[in-house]
């Protein structure tokens, strides 16, 4: 375990953003906090989490797949991509930590989707521990420990000191980049505060919620649920449900035509919608 | 607020809505509420409008959608804020429609839309004393 303390936080982003980019949890001004590129001055929010989640990062709502230019009658194909830069993404929860490994179930396996990969490749993944969870969080009914959260590496704020744990070899890289802010410690203080978080979690009110009665074999029981009929009426439809989820991974593919030539693109689409149920149809 | 607005200069102006219509991820949730949107289908989930799209393509896009759609319901926008209201991003969109409101006011008389559904409309109607065009030209940036 290595230790920094809390005043010395704004020194290591600013170490951090010298060699690659970071981006932290911050407010938005708006009343909600949202993942921005640090600069100098920017301070980490103090909201639990961010509205929209960090699969952004790894699944961008649109994205240019390729791009075709007529000439006469030849047509010229190009990948857009421009190599990404090396980032860090620090201060994700354990929910949204969760999810990339359920993202990396869809678009990692074969055919790879080499877009995500590159972005899953690029980035490194600094976790947060959570130490005042919401009352209506329920991390734990998925197998998630928010005092414990995955991730190229980990931290705990506790008092005035922050400490660090290394997960993975990406994980070990971003410790060796902030090494000189930091000193050894034991984990008592992180001991001790996963322990009181954990007698939080087990007393929200959610901690008992039941997954019992989901699943494929009674999936078409539920959809033809009389409850549907009430709850769908206060639906917009907007999809934002789908938007801000972390899981999510639905996409479209578009064309967007240049004049003289088109632009492939992909963006996120969603169940709400109502061409998506007519683009999937059986 | 729209008199706040109508005093800052346009670059003011600009950053101003910059900063506030950026946070937009065009769920169209706005529009889905909107009781003055009317359209039975939106030209931008019809395929065959050319124009289909999900998700803004650049920062030009993501101000004119909400431009434009304060435009379109001009006249009609009763000011009932659900825009503002189911916004997930805060974007503070019923200040656009208030300031239609306010323009409609000042050139054409008191005016609340929906209130009396008989007659023509101030925007849908034609009448000699109706304001020119270049009424743009005389009140400056405002």
């Amino acid at each position: 375990m290595k230790a920094l303390s809390l005043a010395k936080l704004p020194e290591l982003f600013s170490l951090v953003a010298s060699k690659e980019a970071l981006y932290i949890p911050a407010d938005d001004g708006a009343g909600s906090a949202r993942f921005t590129r640090y600069a100098e001055g920017l301070e980490m929010t103090d909201k639990l989490n961010t509205v929209r989640s960090a699969k952004d990062f790894f699944f961008p709502q649109t994205e240019n797949l390729v791009d075709f230019k007529v000439k006469g009658k030849e047509i010229e194909i190009s990948d857009p991509r421009t190599e990404h830069e090396d980032f860090v993404l620090f201060g994700v929860r354990a929910c949204d930590a969760r999810s990339f490994s359920i993202l990396d179930k869809v678009f990692l396996v074969d055919p790879v989707d080499t877009y995500y990969q590159s972005r899953r490749e690029h980035g490194t993944v600094v976790t947060l521990a959570c130490t005042k969870p919401e009352e209506t969080c329920f991390c734990s009914v998925f197998g998630i420990d928010a005092a414990a959260p995955e991730g190229d590496a980990r931290c705990f704020i506790e008092g005035e000191t922050v400490y660090f744990e290394a997960l993975s070899e990406k994980g070990e890289a971003f410790l060796e980049t902030i090494s000189p802010l930091l000193s050894d410690s034991d984990d008592s203080a992180v001991k001790a505060q996963q322990e009181k978080t954990r007698e939080i979690l087990a007393k929200l009110p959610l901690k008992s919620l039941s997954l019992e009665g989901f699943g494929a074999e009674s999936l078409l029981k539920l959809f033809d649920s009389e409850k549907w009929a009430e709850l769908s009426e206060s639906c917009l439809g907007c999809g934002t449900c789908t938007f801000v989820c972390p899981t999510c991974q639905c996409y479209d593919i578009r064309d967007f035509d240049t004049g003289n030539g088109v632009k492939r693109f992909r963006c996120w689409d969603s169940c709400m919608y109502s061409d998506f149920t007519k683009k999937k149809g059986i | 607020m729209v008199e706040k607005l109508e005093a800052m200069t346009p670059d003011e102006r600009f950053a101003f809505w910059r900063n506030e219509l950026s946070r937009c991820i065009r769920c169209n949730a706005c529009r889905n509420v909107c009781p003055a949107c009317s359209c039975e289908q939106c030209v931008f989930d019809n395929n065959n409008s050319g124009i289909a799209q999900k998700a803004a393509a650049d920062s030009f896009e993501e101000n004119m959608f909400h431009i434009i759609r304060a435009f379109h319901v001009a006249g009609r926008c009763t000011d009932c804020g659900e825009c503002s209201r189911v916004c997930p991003q805060n974007i503070p969109l019923h200040l656009l429609n208030r300031k239609f409101i306010k323009d409609i006011d000042s050139f054409y008389g008191e005016y609340q839309a929906g209130e009396d559904t008989e007659s023509r409309a101030p925007l849908t109607n034609y009448t000699e004393g109706d304001v020119e065009p270049n009424i743009i030209y005389e009140r400056g940036n405002n």
